[in-house]
């Protein structure tokens, strides 16, 4: 029974350097920024990335996101530490789309619930 | 007397021509760029060991982890899960430098995602709990898909079903291994180690090969 916690113990150890993946996706990052003035917006969805992963609108904006993997990918409002269900759009696989429409002025965060690493951002001015 | 010296010089030798592979393989991996230039014509070769290195590596490393798990070897585990994650982190800065840093950065959590289910399995080994083993053996085969998908979207000459069947045949061979350490049945544990480190050239040599077709100009030397 010790032993079997000891072990416990360790894998927790392990799981902690599997899960610590804090958000890697450069979303602070001018690289991969885009400005888009005009009403309609979108974001891509590739590789288990959306991009641009931060997104400048204008207020009133209808942004939409596409998937380009086969695999489905959810646009989910907030945070994965903290959702706010604002939104949250299933892109069940390659081609589908979600659209939202920004119209209050302000910074937009969002996830995927399969793959908590994909983090985006929508700026709306 | 001389046989028995022969035959000592040549384990001698042996041993040298080991060593200096090994460092060799180190000093490769430690720099490991598969797309930097180079001025043979054995840039092909290079990604196709490189990466045979990599996921080689990723097996012998998931089974020490695990075997010092069950085994109740602490500070073995800790050495051993630390030196898994420099391998996850290497295999994904090899995809980055084939790629981007982006695909880099979005490589590493879902590769290790299914080393946190390999954990999982393995504390269901340890404690017996057969429902928690089901969970993690579902969730990774759930996971082969996901990574199929990554692959096939970033090279369009890897289909996503043919990866997943390959990450699939991964999980269940280091299972084998995983199982057998549990039972605590060494013959079986190092068999089924041989066997899932050999299924690794079965990823490695795909990733390879679609890789050089996906940029032939980078890995012209491809026969
Ligand atoms: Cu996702």
């Amino acid at each position: 029974m010790k032993r079997i916690m000891a072990t416990l113990g360790f894998l927790a150890v392990l799981g902690l350097v599997g899960l610590s993946d804090k958000p890697v996706v450069g979303i602070a990052s001018g690289d991969n920024v885009e400005s888009n003035p005009t009403p309609g917006a979108s974001v891509t969805i590739q590789t288990f990335q959306f991009r641009p992963a931060l997104l400048e609108v204008k207020a009133g904006t209808r942004v939409t996101w596409t998937n380009q993997d086969d695999i489905l990918h959810t646009i989910t409002s907030g945070t994965p530490e903290s959702p706010d269900s604002r939104f949250n759009g299933r892109l069940q696989g390659k081609g589908s789309t979600f659209s939202f429409t920004f119209t209050q002025a302000g910074t937009y965060s969002y996830f995927c619930t399969r793959h908590n690493s994909m983090r985006g951002q929508i700026r709306v001015n | 007397m001389n046989k028995m010296f022969a035959r000592l010089t040549g384990t001698v030798a042996l041993i040298a021509l080991l060593a200096t592979g090994c460092s060799m393989a180190t000093a490769e991996r430690g720099s490991m760029d598969l797309s930097m230039p180079r001025t043979s014509t054995t840039k092909y070769a290079d990604l196709r060991t490189g990466l045979n290195t990599l996921f080689g590596e990723h097996v012998i490393l998931a089974a020490a982890a695990t075997g010092a798990a069950l085994g109740g070897r602490q500070a073995e585990f800790k050495a051993a899960a630390d030196a898994l994650d420099s391998n996850s982190i290497d295999i994904s800065r090899a995809i980055g430098s084939v790629y981007d840093v982006e695909a880099e950065k979005a490589f590493l959590p879902l590769w290790r995602k299914h080393i946190s289910f390999v954990v999982d399995y393995t504390v269901g080994a340890a404690s017996n709990d057969k429902a928690k083993q089901d969970k993690a053996v579902s969730d990774l085969l759930g996971y082969a898909d996901d990574f199929g998908a990554f692959l096939s979207s970033a090279n369009p000459n890897l289909p996503k079903a043919t990866v997943a069947e390959l990450v699939k045949s991964h999980i269940l061979t280091l299972k084998e291994v995983i199982d057998a350490q549990a039972a605590k049945d060494p013959v079986k544990a190092y068999t089924a180690l041989r066997m899932a480190y050999n299924h690794m050239q079965m990823i490695a040599n795909p990733l390879a090969d679609a890789i050089a077709k996906q940029f032939p100009d980078r890995y012209a030397s491809r026969p």
